[in-house]
């Protein structure tokens, strides 16, 4: 009879026991609601370009669902999921170009996590980055500025401050894309670098400040001073695990810039001989290999890019550029026989990259300007055959807009403009957006305007350039050709 | 008793299991476990959920730690959370259906018709038997399954994948020594002592089939075990609560092995004492 009573009283137990543990319980269901708009938020990122406008806002509406938790349930703890869900609606929204609703989420944002010094500097940045998307440039410098003087005066040493270092130096660029002088703005950004470098000596956030200096000098084209900041860092940070790449840098300003091309070469080979095994070696020899051939030393150049292919397989680029190079080292001679085997040779050992993209139009450029029509006029096809093999084996890749972009060149070199438009045309419209497919619509343009003098044709095409792009850093020069066209 | 005789024992233990699968009455112990098995699933998935969420939530965080409470990281870890306490199930309900399966099917290898009541009326008193063999039997298996290979991890440089199957076939091979302890305990009323001594006897003069009358139901389930230890790739390939139905399917499944695991070797434990 006594062990009756044990029941109620383990029932009455288990109760108690559960309001004390339910806590869990709103966090929980605002994680699964989280997952599941994060899985619709992963099926959209697949191919952003397929998802239609219900995909969107069925993910947009998964992630209030998780904001609604906190809603029912304040100060339970669910801040940091609904700020991840805040971000993300605004990243969805932004996917969408709907620039307004895009910022009202991030003012939101800003509003209700005042606390959060780090997040509101995030929030700020990408607040930046919508009103430079959508063109408005005013309020993209006010917010850049905003995040520069608030964060960036007296930054924490975290990734996060490494990752906005760079936002200072967008506001002189967007006073140039405005078309007004940026010389204060320059000075003022760097001055802010060195409040950074005085306060935090000796670390990576200093080095990378004075990275930045050195970036804005040349962004200002002066480039003595670039180098100096970038040789400053050497002297001063001769551990740093980023020093490869500040020699690097150096090094291209020395060789591209100043057209000191001894200075070039002894910091290319400094990155070979301190860094021998760092990445950047096989590019470092390359570019070596390069100056020697331009000081019209071919047989050192061909020496400098042999040591890339031995000491560098795996840097695949750098390796077909030194294959490349090598042909160019015998042609330099007089060789054309083994160039053009070292040539073909690229197109055989490394396919899909740029020096391969490059070969089959130089071999027929060089028959052409060597005034050889027959041959000349064999290789075009030859080259046309082979960019259309490089787009039939990866089509809507990069790699075929650019193989695309070569076949209108081939016609473009040989005149054949009729050819050379539809080859554009099909860049236009059945590549996905990107750089070859920006160089189409110009080149497009410029064939009608210029070779065929057709003024509506030019007209069509910029037109539908600023359709399509209508936020292009290019839309001002675009526009400008049209005015100048009407 | 030669070799071709004791190979077609076991493969006739297996045929009579087989046919016996008409007789219903013989499904009942393995389904009264598996409803039991698909209560503790509900409530391990339900974790955070009251009344769960009084007793599940610590022990989550006891056996895992605290990531074990987080969505959908929780569903990783709810195999092994499932498979503990299934352990405990097994210790407490699982002897007791062993038993009454076994004392079922030996009626029915007999000839006879079973009766559940029969079945239970005759466990019931044999509980504290089977139950100290049980403890026995897991901590060996645990001690193989688990502990062997940490073990041999620490001292050798042996592979984990190679260390793994060891362990496991070692489990097994346990298993098989004391896989005749039920029918004699249930069916000749054996003790603790002559029961263990019987099950190693019969294990010693038949190795081979009592190894593969144990492995070959477990080994079905093995692919199942794999698949459900991928956790963190179900999760971000499907979706997490596809764990939660692999998990019924395992325990749908249990059903199937579970009986042609305790016929199979109660048929066997039979014929060849029929045969001596």
């Amino acid at each position: 009879m006594k062990g009756r009573w044990l029941w109620p009283l383990f029932i009455l137990g288990l109760l108690v026991g559960c309001a004390r543990e339910s806590s869990i319980l709103p966090r929980y269901k605002a994680e699964k609601a989280f997952f599941k708009a994060g899985k619709l938020y992963q099926r959209i990122l697949i191919n952003p370009n397929l998802a239609q406008k219900e995909d969107y806002s069925r993910t947009i509406e998964a992630y209030r669902k998780v904001i609604g938790f906190q809603d029912q349930d304040k100060g339970r703890g669910l801040e940091d999921l609904t700020t991840k869900a805040r971000l993300k609606i605004a990243q969805l929204y932004l996917a969408q170009g709907e620039y307004q609703q895009t910022i009202d989420e991030y003012q939101k944002l800003l509003n209700d996590t005042k606390q959060d010094k780090d997040l509101q500097a995030f929030v700020r940045l990408s607040l930046a980055q919508t009103y430079e998307g959508m063109g408005d440039l005013h309020k993209a410098i006010e917010e850049y500025r905003t995040l520069a003087e608030s964060y960036l005066s007296s930054p924490p040493q975290n990734k996060l401050a490494q990752e906005l270092l760079p936002t200072p130096l967008q506001i002189p660029r967007l006073y140039r894309r405005l078309g007004k002088g940026a010389a204060n703005e320059y000075s003022w950004a760097r001055e802010l670098y060195q409040g950074i470098v005085n306060r935090w000596p000796q670390t990576p956030l200093a080095l990378l400040a004075q990275n930045q200096i050195a970036i804005s000098y040349a962004d200002q084209g002066k480039w003595r001073e670039a180098v100096n900041a970038l040789e400053g860092i050497v002297k001063k940070y001769p551990q740093s695990p980023l020093l490869p790449q500040i020699l690097f840098a150096a090094g291209d300003i020395y060789s591209e810039k100043l057209n000191l091309t001894d200075q070039a070469l002894r910091t290319y080979q400094q990155i070979l001989d301190n860094y021998p095994e760092d990445p950047l070696g096989g590019r470092a020899e390359l570019s070596i290999g390069r100056l020697y051939l331009k000081k019209g030393l071919p047989a050192q150049a061909r020496k400098a890019f042999q040591e890339v292919i031995k000491k560098f397989p795996k840097d695949v680029n750098s390796s077909a550029e030194a294959q490349f190079g090598i042909g160019a080292s015998y042609e330099t001679e007089g060789k054309w026989d083994q160039a053009l085997n070292e040539y073909r040779w690229v197109l055989d050992k490394y396919p899909h990259t740029q020096a391969a993209l490059r070969i089959p139009l130089y071999l027929a450029d060089h028959y052409s300007q060597a005034g050889i029509e027959n041959l000349a006029k064999q290789e075009y096809k030859r080259a046309v055959k082979t960019y259309q093999g490089m787009v039939e084996d990866s089509p809507k890749s990069l790699y075929a807009a650019y193989a695309q972009e070569k076949i209108a060149q081939c016609y473009l070199h040989q005149k054949r403009w009729r050819e050379a438009i539809s080859s554009l045309w099909s860049l236009i419209r059945d590549f996905p957006p990107s750089r070859p497919m920006i160089n189409g619509y110009l080149l497009l343009g410029m064939v009608y305007e210029t070779k065929l003098q057709d003024k509506s044709g030019a007209l069509k095409v910029y037109k539908e350039f600023l359709r399509r792009f209508p936020n292009h850093p290019l839309k001002e020069k675009v526009k400008k050709k049209m005015e100048d066209l009407k | 008793m030669g070799a071709l005789e004791k190979l077609n024992l076991f493969f006739w233990a297996w045929v009579q299991t087989a046919r016996s699968v008409k007789t219903l009455k013989l499904f009942v112990p393995f389904l009264i476990y598996a409803i039991l098995q698909g209560g503790i699933l509900i409530g391990l998935i339900h974790f955070a959920y009251p009344p769960f969420s009084s007793i599940l939530p610590p022990l989550y965080r006891r056996f895992f730690g605290p990531m074990a409470l987080h969505y959908p990281q929780c569903m990783v870890f709810l195999p092994d959370m499932f498979h503990r306490v299934d352990i405990l199930l097994s210790g407490i309900i699982g002897i007791g259906v062993i038993g009454m399966a076994t004392q079922l099917f030996a009626t029915r290898f007999n000839g006879e018709s079973p009766q559940l009541k029969e079945g239970i009326r005759k466990v019931l008193p044999l509980y504290g038997v089977l139950f100290i063999i049980w403890i026995l039997e897991t901590a060996l298996v645990l001690g193989f399954v688990q502990g062997f290979p940490r073990l041999l991890a620490v001292s050798t440089p042996l592979e984990g994948k190679f260390l793994r199957t060891l362990s496991t076939l070692l489990g097994i091979i346990v298993g098989a020594a004391f896989a005749y302890t039920s029918v004699l305990v249930v069916w000749e009323k054996k003790g603790l002592l002559r029961a263990l001594r019987g099950s190693f006897s019969l294990f010693a003069q038949n190795p081979f089939s009592s190894f593969s009358l144990v492995a070959v139901p477990i080994g079905l389930r093995l692919p199942l075990d794999w698949v459900l230890s991928k956790g963190g790739f179900l999760i971000s390939r499907f979706t997490p609560e596809l764990i939660c139905w692999l998990l019924a399917f395992y325990i749908g499944f249990s059903i199937l092995t579970n009986y042609f695991l305790i016929g199979s070797i109660t048929g066997f434990y039979l014929l060849v004492k029929e045969e001596s």
